[in-house]
């Protein structure tokens, strides 16, 4: 026997069992790895299957080299395995002819023992091996799929819409077969229910196809819509038993098969609506102030949601500059970079206020418009964002000709901030020591300003309030003074409440307390805090950074002064002086009475059916009869009932179906009665709380004849 | 008595054989010890199946006798004393040859008048058993309460938009959290949960939509088991429209949408308003033209409640004065709202201002009498309070207790002072719940109405089919004896012997539901509860009557001396038991011995 063909059977089944061995191993590395991907990306499985499965497949066929093994290496495994081949498989490889007369026996006699031998192991091993791998990564994806879904995109995925009902309908008996198809509108990309019941669940402008099949043949099939609109089925076969119908839903509403005048139970037609797109605004806040010394940039970031799919979608940027009666307003449409598609996002766009032309004191009002792939237009509020406009601080508008409450201080802050910026204009010719100076000088001023207006908080002070203490230093020519504040009154002599106020250690007016309202105290309060900032900077000369928290200061003051003004027109208006004894003496006979009698209101109808239908209801609970009174109340009650099925079958359709069933005195079952109360409870509006008498004991009518007979004592 | 004897014939069959295999052994040694050991231990075991019972003769204390009802808890139950009971259920559930069963306990009583004291375990005694036990010592040793409704109450009258409010106790003995629902209509209208261990006092309010009469549900539900379910029974009634006298001094938008609102509910209203001296606009809504020229007797018998100005009230002569006063005096109700700053009228004049301002414009939360909901904020400029005397009910207050709208009595009536100048804000904000829910409660408050014939109280207050339902009738003063038929039978009324216009009846209810009554023709309804209904609530309130009963019967205890009482008693098996061992183990160990 050849030993060489029974190696080359083996090799080739070493392969075999290699190139499966690593297709196995190739779908344990893919299988995870695919899920993974699902989970993160929701793609598609198979496409991201193959793609992972196909480059490791043809890495390992590359790099194995089990696949690629030699006769020669099989040979010497054979060797190493069995004893019995006597380290001489590799004879057989080699020609007959290149073998001396000892070898060429020993070939046969190995050729021999090669044939009886098993197959090694070792090719099986790895096959096992590689199932076990493919089992644990089975697991691990089953795992995986069994994560809670992480919403890492909030703009992920919305379920889609389903067009399935699931109510339970009674067919007709006379029905063997009915198909409804429903055909959503091509926008919705919705793909084409089947179902083999009545009840429905579709979308707007969604197109229903019926298709009845009879068990005998009827003479007529109709469907009634609403308990208003009837219509004819159409035959489509000569047997009569075959009946087709197809209609376009825009509303809710009900119907119900007539088949030779028998009529079925009421089906319930949903209706889903397309929603307008939904638009969330994230950032930034409604209303957003660009203080000085901040970025003038807006960062927007909006979120939009849609049943199907949104088509269009901007910012509707309106920009008004200017003031007054000369305010002039920019309209311009900002795009999204982004693309827009799907059936949501998440977009994120930063306005330039500087690309868009803003000055301090603009403000811009945009707000973000969508669309739809059905053309419904939505929009989101208006939200507004303003340039704080710092000149606007420093004018004296408004300062010079109305109520001036306590100008000096504000002047000071205007004082201090244009000190600031002189002072950094002229940093570059003054020396270190001078920069370092003027800064200190200037928190001192900040200090003295905020110690008064803590006056007004009540708070304590570390010296005499609005006096200069005395080692302070002043810069000459800084610009600004610091009079003495009662530097114009002299002291009087003798004056006792002077020398009082001197000696006694007086906590705070009692008038000073009540100066301010909480608001404006806590105003007022802000402002300190912007000035402490201010001063802070100025005293650690940082003039430059102590700037933003000056502005603020002055803002907030202006603020104050704005909110604790009062306009008063000037008026000129003289009367003419009353004549007091010719008051109330006119003659008023001519003047005739108006004495009007108003229309009657009486309750509506409908609420007296239901209000009764109830008690009625109530009294079948009680397993009592009903009256014709009650009977008349069913009839209306059902009706209001038939309306509100109509425009909201979910709601009331079940309830219509067991009202009638009472009516017709089908069903007696308390469950069912009390479905139907609910359903009617639910037509009616909550009454509000009417006058009603105090309902009084009839005890008391002793005491009352007490009380009368007392009085008449009297 | 076949076993026993066929055990002792067994018995004595076998012993002889053993005697006689003891006899024949070869060993003769401790015969006499081997055949008494014998003996004994066939005995024992003979004994060991047939217990030995002997009589005892016990001094018990004469005069007592132990009563134990259901619900007894087990350990409680005194040992070593004859029990009694009247329940023959108990004999099931409690070991029963110790219990003996009396079933008439003042029969009972009767036989054995030597009998002064008793105690008493379990649920308590029934109303009829306490009054046969009254001059008795009662020693009661009560059960817990059981887990359930307490208490319940609610109107069984409700007006149409009034709410209903049921309330009541509810007592959780378990170690569950127990739902409290109130359900009706197919709907759960209220719910509350009851901690375990504990009692709560629950209160819901639903106002029904309906008219008529309906059945409710209070369930108790603890995780899915329904524990209880009891019906809640009520009447919606329409109520009687209040028929209103607006009095202006001038046009006013108050006014306005007062009649408005007050005609769109369907309430008869009449307007005048002043235009000028002695002129008078007027107009009337669900309600025929009247002369409103003059106030006068016959004009205002027409309406329940007047609300007119301080100074239009100020400004009626003398005569129409004295009218009103007297007509208010009879029943009428009058709101007198303030227009200035003081008050004119001399009906106004009896209510006092707070002189303290309040400020400014104020915005004020109000809240109403009996409505436990504060109002939206009401702005009023200058807002003045009021003062409460004694004797005044203050109507309307806000936040921090100030009276805007204050009540007196006035006779058989009442004045009213609101201090509110106006309201119609309320329903231009919207907020017409709360324009409703104001000037409902202040009419409502102004008002009491008794047109009604007459009135009936139904005991006990869970009436059940086939026990004693004892119904109290309140006629009109004057009204001669009541005609009262139920389901077609003349029922004879009982007159009171202290009120002359009280009677009463007793029925025996044969069903379940609504029960119709006819009194003079008119017809009312009670309800009729099934038999096992309020289960737990009857039985707390006998345990309830039984402790105040024990306790207000504080009699001493009456020492007789001891009677000599007989009883069975059984010689415990475990001494047999021994004796058979020991003898069994010496006849074992002397048999290895040899």
């Amino acid at each position: 026997m050849d030993g060489k063909q029974w190696l080359i059977a083996l090799q080739k089944k070493w392969v075999t069992l290699s190139v499966i061995t690593l297709c196995l191993l190739s779908i344990s590395i893919a299988l995870p790895l695919t899920a993974v991907v699902i989970y993160l990306k929701h793609w598609g499985f198979f496409q991201v299957f193959c793609s992972a499965f196909l480059p490791i497949f043809l890495l390992f066929l590359a790099f194995n080299k089990a696949i690629r093994i030699k006769l020669t290496d099989l040979a010497i495994f054979i060797n190493q395995y069995f004893p019995e081949v006597e380290e001489s498989t590799n004879l057989v490889l080699i020609p007959i002819e290149k073998l001396n007369f000892l070898q060429r026996l020993q070939a046969k006699k190995v050729g021999e023992v090669l044939y009886q031998l098993p197959t090694p192991p070792q090719a099986q091993q790895k096959l096992i091996k590689a199932g076990v791998v493919l089992l644990l990564a089975l697991l691990v994806t089953f795992g995986i799929r069994y994560l809670p879904l992480i919403n890492n995109h909030a703009v992920s995925d919305l379920a889609q819409v389903a067009q399935e009902t699931k109510i339970k309908d009674v067919i007709p008996a006379e029905i063997s077969k009915v198909d409804v198809q429903i055909i959503a509108p091509s926008y919705t990309r919705l793909s084409i229910v089947n179902q083999k019941q009545f009840s429905l669940k579709v979308v707007e402008g969604a197109k229903v196809i019926w298709d009845i099949n009879t068990n005998v043949a009827a003479k007529s099939i109709q469907f009634v819509f609403n308990e208003k609109e009837t219509v004819e089925l159409k035959v489509e076969n000569e047997a009569k038993t075959k009946w087709g119908f197809n209609r376009q839903f825009k509303q809710s509403g009900f119907y119900q098969v007539i088949i030779d005048g028998k009529k079925s139970e009421l089906y319930q037609i949903e209706v889903i609506e397309d929603l307008p797109v939904n638009i969330k605004i994230a950032k930034p806040a409604q209303q957003t102030v660009i203080d000085f010394g901040q970025a003038r940039k807006v960062n927007l970031q909006v979120l939009l949601n849609d049943d199907y799919g949104i088509t269009e979608t901007f910012i509707n940027a309106t920009t008004a500059s200017g003031k007054g009666e000369s305010v002039s307003f920019k309209e311009r449409k900002i795009n999204f970079n982004d693309d827009i598609s799907g059936r949501s996002l998440q977009l994120n766009k930063v306005l330039d206020l500087n690309a868009l032309g803003m000055q301090p004191g603009d403000e811009l009002y945009f707000f973000v418009k969508a669309k739809d792939n059905h053309g419904q237009e939505s929009r989101s509020d208006i939200y507004i964002v303003s340039i704080a406009d710092t000149a606007e601080l420093m004018s004296m508008n408004g300062m010079l000709g109305g109520v001036n409450l306590v100008p000096e201080y504000f002047r000071s802050q205007r004082q201090i901030i244009i000190d600031t910026e002189k002072l950094l204009k002229e940093q570059p010719t003054i020396s270190v020591e001078e920069f370092k100076n003027r800064s200190n000088n200037l928190g001192i001023d900040q200090k003295l300003l905020r110690l008064r207006y803590g006056k007004f908080l009540g708070e304590e002070s570390e010296t005499t309030i609005g006096e200069v203490p005395e080692g302070a230093e002043h810069a000459e020519g800084d610009g600004h003074d610091h009079a003495p504040a009662k530097m114009g009154e002299e002291k009087k002599f003798g004056d006792v409440s002077d020398i009082m106020k001197e000696y006694g250690h007086a906590h705070d007016n009692a008038e000073d307390a009540t100066f301010f309202e909480p608001e404006l105290k806590a105003k007022l309060k802000a402002t300190l805090t912007e000035m402490w900032n201010s001063e802070l900077r100025l005293r650690t000369y940082q003039p430059q950074e102590a700037l933003p928290f000056e502005y603020k200061a002055l803002r907030l003051l202006k603020d104050l002064q704005q909110s604790s003004r009062a306009y008063v027109a000037k008026t000129t208006i003289k009367t003419a002086p009353l004549k007091l004894e010719k008051r109330l003496t006119g003659e008023l006979d001519k003047i005739l009475e108006t004495s009007i009698k108003e229309k009657e209101i009486v309750n509506n109808d409908q609420l007296i059916a239901l209000q009764n239908s109830i008690a009625a209801l109530e009294k079948l609970k009680q397993g009592k009869t009903l009256t014709i009174a009650d009977q008349k109340f069913f009839g209306k009650a059902r009706i209001a009932l038939a309306q509100a099925a109509s425009k909201n079958p979910s709601t009331y359709l079940n309830g219509l179906k067991l009202m009638t069933a009472i009516i017709e005195g089908n069903s007696r079952k308390l469950k069912d009665i009390e479905i139907a109360e609910n359903a009617l409870q639910k037509l009616m509006d909550n009454s509000p709380l009417l006058p009603v008498a105090a309902k009084e004991s009839l005890s008391s009518d002793l005491g009352k004849a007490y009380f009368y007979n007392l009085k008449s004592k009297q | 008595m076949e076993v026993q004897l066929i055990a002792v014939i067994c018995a004595v069959l076998f012993l002889v054989f053993l005697i006689y295999k003891e006899w024949k052994r070869a060993v003769r040694n401790f015969l006499i010890l081997r055949l008494g050991c014998t003996v004994i231990a066939v005995a024992s075991f003979l004994f060991l199946l047939l217990p030995i019972h002997y009589e005892v003769t016990e001094k018990v204390k004469k005069g007592e006798l132990t009563l134990i009802n259901l619900l007894a808890p087990p350990d409680s139950i005194p040992a070593k004393k004859v029990l009694y009971t009247l329940d023959s259920s108990v004999l099931k559930t409690y070991y029963s040859s110790k219990i003996k069963f009396i079933p008439d306990l003042s029969y009972y009583l009767a036989n054995h008048p030597e009998i002064r004291q008793l105690n008493l375990y379990g649920d308590g005694l029934a109303k009829v058993d306490l009054e046969a036990i009254k001059g008795y010592q009662l020693n009661y040793h009560p059960s817990v309460l059981p887990t359930g409704v307490q208490s319940c109450n609610w109107e069984h009258q409700v007006s149409y938009s009034q709410p209903l409010k049921v309330q009541g106790i509810y007592h959780n003995n378990s170690y569950d959290f127990v739902k409290l629902l109130l359900k009706g209509l197919g709907n759960t209208l209220d719910s509350i949960i009851v901690r375990p261990q504990s009692d709560l006092n629950f209160d819901f309010k639903t106002t029904p939509k309906q008219l008529g009469k309906s059945v409710y549900q209070l369930m108790a539900i603890k995780d899915t088991d329904t524990l209880e379910k009891e019906d809640i029974p009520f009447e919606v009634k329409e109520s009687e429209k209040v028929k209103i006298l607006l009095l202006a001094s001038s046009p006013d938008f108050e006014y306005k949408f007062l009649k408005n609102w007050l005609a769109g509910h369907q309430y008869p209203v009449a307007l005048r308003s002043r235009i000028s001296k002695d002129k008078f606009s007027t107009s009337f809504l669900n309600i025929e033209k009247l002369n409103l020229q003059s106030v006068n007797q016959s004009l205002l018998k027409q309406f329940d409640l007047v609300i007119a100005d301080d100074l239009e009230l100020a400004s009626l002569n003398a005569s129409e004065k004295a009218v009103l006063s007297n007509q208010i005096q009879q029943g009428m109700g009058l709101l007198v709202r303030m227009n200035e700053e003081k008050l004119n009228s001399s009906f106004a004049k009896r209510f006092f201002l707070n002189s303290m301002s309040m400020g400014k414009n104020s915005e004020l939360k109000f809240q109403i009498l009996g409505n436990p909901k504060a109002l939206n904020k009401l702005s009023i400029e200058n807002p003045i309070a009021l003062i409460t005397k004694a004797g005044d009910q203050k109507i309307v207050y806000d936040e921090n207790s100030k009276v805007f709208v204050n009540s007196q009595l006035y006779g058989a009536g009442k004045i009213l002072l609101s201090a509110i100048p106006s309201t119609y804000s309320l329903f231009l904000n919207g907020n017409q719940e709360d324009y409703a829910t104001f000037w409902s409660s202040i009419i409502s408050n102004a008002i009491q109405s008794d047109d009604k014939n007459s009135a009936i109280q139904v005991f006990p207050q869970f009436p059940q089919v086939n026990y004693p339902v004892n119904i109290q009738l309140t006629n009109k003063l004057g009204k001669s004896k009541p005609v009262v038929e139920i389901d077609g039978v003349n029922l004879p009324p009982l007159q009171s012997q202290i009120y002359q216009n009280e009677w009463e009846v007793t029925f025996w209810p044969k069903y379940k539901g609504w029960q119709e009554m006819k009194i003079n023709e008119e017809i009312t309804a009670f309800y009729i509860y099934g038999t096992d209904s309020w289960k737990t609530f009857r039985t707390s309130e006998k345990i309830k009557n039984t402790a105040t009963f024990s306790k207000s019967d504080d009699k001493s205890p009456i020492n007789s001396g001891n009677i000599i009482e007989k009883r069975e008693s059984e010689v415990s098996k475990w001494w047999f038991f021994l004796l058979f061992m020991l003898s069994a183990g010496f006849l074992w160990f002397e048999s290895r011995r040899i």
